[in-house]
């Protein structure tokens, strides 16, 4: 269960940042709060989804290969 | 593209889509809504692709290691590279926290439609009053020692989603000129179209030399040059330049980006809130209330000046040289006081003043260069390093403390050190005013000054070239 919620996680980091990439700049564009100022939520965010990759990371990290690598 | 991904279809439908559009329907401002909505294809893509991949891992698919593979966040790089270069193209605007054009969401939707305003004109006395009403946009004004009417003319800009809805903002806001009295009402009638369609004008205004000008804007840019009447501007959010003003001279902003005033023979009045701040040759008295956090110079007041910010506040009887304000310092030159300077965390270099220096600081260095003439001077600072430059042979009656530090008598003598257990004290003179300089902890220094080091070096020598007025959007 662990290995699926790991590479999960790992698999959700890109669209996330991706997602929260356009709407930043999409808030910039309407006038909310500019890009320049909340850049660093991109960061913090990145920061966080790594965060919850350690906490479901098994406590022996081996190569993390594609999802079934604990067939092994 | 990731196999089985259906991502790269969609993209290739999208562009095929936008093409299509573009040749059926070529009035569409595509350009527009490219340059403003894609970064909603960076959210959409990313949406899509968490779809799939919860759908791989609910069906027990394999899950790709990287959701967006390097090929990809390539070109989403390059997206955001040509959406970012077409945004700030079509708004003359910038990701930086300085970019000043958005006062609101309603603001910002649709697109911008170009009209030209009717130019009118009205006679009106040498010294008529000329109110500009509620306005939305930028206002030029010019006196003219010719012209003994009022006339305005310019042109709009609407924002609207249809062409329609855009030109029916634009017939409902003529421009106005209104006779009242000795007052010309310049009326936008921007209060008569909805949020939906907001419409803001750029307007050139010439009125007799003679004219006194009171304005109340909402968001937008005034310049006055040479009118000889009093200038009273209000606004919720705006950059005022002034140039060669007669009269007193009055500015209440709630936000603004810069406030300049070059020449003006009256008063000069500051309260509200904003950035950078320049006044140069006042004649009249200068009384700022308020909290200015950018670049702030001021230069040549005839006059008293009175600055009370929440961090500074600065009164000086008269300023034949400059002042500089910038984040965390305070220079000036050539001051005639007495000089009443309190301030909490700066670092403050006074060079070439006369009469009384008062200055009392939480925290932050001091530097002090008087010049030849020495006038007493009082100095006090929590923490922080102090430094005075004393001409030689000039009279004073020294006593320059500290709690927590090291004195340093570069002079010589006749000042002498008393060391105590942990600070130490520089006394001694030749009797003359009183300087008496303390710090809480830091360094003291006293020092012979040079005839080349009076003035600070960092005092810029000019002020920087007036911004030009912000560029209307075009179709």
């Amino acid at each position: 269960m662990n290995d699926i919620s790991y590479s999960l996680i790992q698999a959700i980091r890109g669209p996330i940042m991706l997602i929260a990439l356009g709407t930043l700049v999409a808030i910039d564009y309407f006038g909310i709060y500019g890009f320049g100022r909340t850049w660093p939520v991109l960061i913090i965010l990145f920061g966080l989804l790594k965060l919850m990759e350690k906490v479901v990371a098994r406590p022996v990290v081996q190569d993390s290969g594609p999802a079934g690598g604990s067939a092994i | 593209m990731r196999r089985g991904s259906v991502i790269g279809p969609l993209i290739l439908i999208g562009i095929g889509g936008l093409f299509l559009l573009r040749n059926l329907w070529p009035e569409i401002p595509l350009v527009d809504i490219i340059a403003k909505y894609w970064p909603f294809v960076l959210i959409a893509w990313g949406g899509l692709r968490l779809i799939e991949i919860l759908m791989w891992a609910i069906m027990s698919k394999p899950i790709p290691r990287n959701g967006i593979s390097g090929g990809e966040w390539i070109l989403v790089f390059l997206i955001c590279i040509v959406g970012g270069s077409m945004y700030t193209a079509r708004h003359y605007t910038a990701w930086f926290p300085t970019g000043r054009a958005w006062h609101g969401v309603m603001m910002d939707l649709g697109d911008s439609y170009d009209y030209t305003l009717t130019s009118v004109e009205k006679p009106c006395a040498k010294n008529c009053k000329v109110l500009i009403e509620n306005f939305r946009g930028n206002a030029k004004i010019t006196g003219s020692k010719d012209a003994t009417t009022v006339s305005a003319g310019g042109h709009e800009t609407v924002r609207s989603f249809q062409q329609s809805e855009a030109d029916k903002a634009n017939k409902e806001t003529p421009l106005e000129l209104i006779p009242q009295g000795d007052e010309i009402i310049v009326r936008t009638n921007q209060d008569r179209v909805s949020d939906r369609t907001p419409a803001t004008a750029e307007l050139e205004i010439t009125v007799p030399i003679g004219s006194s000008i009171e304005g109340h804007g909402r968001t937008g840019d005034f310049d006055i040059q040479t009118v000889n009447g009093a200038v009273d501007i209000s606004s919720d959010n705006a950059g005022v330049r002034l140039e060669s003003i007669g009269g007193d001279v009055r500015i209440d902003l709630r936000k603004s980006d810069i406030i300049r005033a070059i020449g003006v023979k009256g008063s000069v009045d500051l309260k509200g809130r904003g950035q950078d701040v320049e006044l140069q040759n006042i004649d009249g008295q200068v009384t700022v209330a308020g909290t200015y956090t950018g670049q702030i110079q001021l230069s040549n007041l005839a006059k008293p000046l009175r600055w009370e910010d929440t961090q500074i506040s600065v009164s000086c009887e008269k300023l034949p040289g400059q002042i500089h304000m910038g984040l965390g310092e305070f220079t000036a030159d050539n001051l005639i006081g007495p000089i009443r300077l309190n301030a909490r965390s700066r670092d403050i270099q006074l060079s070439n003043f006369a009469q009384a220096l008062d200055l009392t600081l939480d925290r932050g260095n001091v530097d002090l260069r008087p010049g030849k003439n020495i006038p007493k001077i009082e100095v006090h600072t929590r923490s922080g390093d102090l430094e005075l430059a004393l001409a030689e042979g000039s009279k004073f009656d020294l006593k320059a403390s500290t709690d927590h530090g090291e004195v340093h008598n570069d002079f010589g003598a006749p000042l002498r050190v008393d060391e105590s257990t942990h600070g130490a004290t520089i006394v001694g003179g030749s009797g003359g005013p009183q300087l008496r300089l303390e710090t809480g902890r830091g360094a003291v220094t006293v020092r012979k000054a040079s005839a080349d080091e009076v003035t600070f070096p960092n005092i810029p020598s000019q002020p920087d070239a007036p911004k030009p007025p912000r560029a209307p959007i075009k179709e």
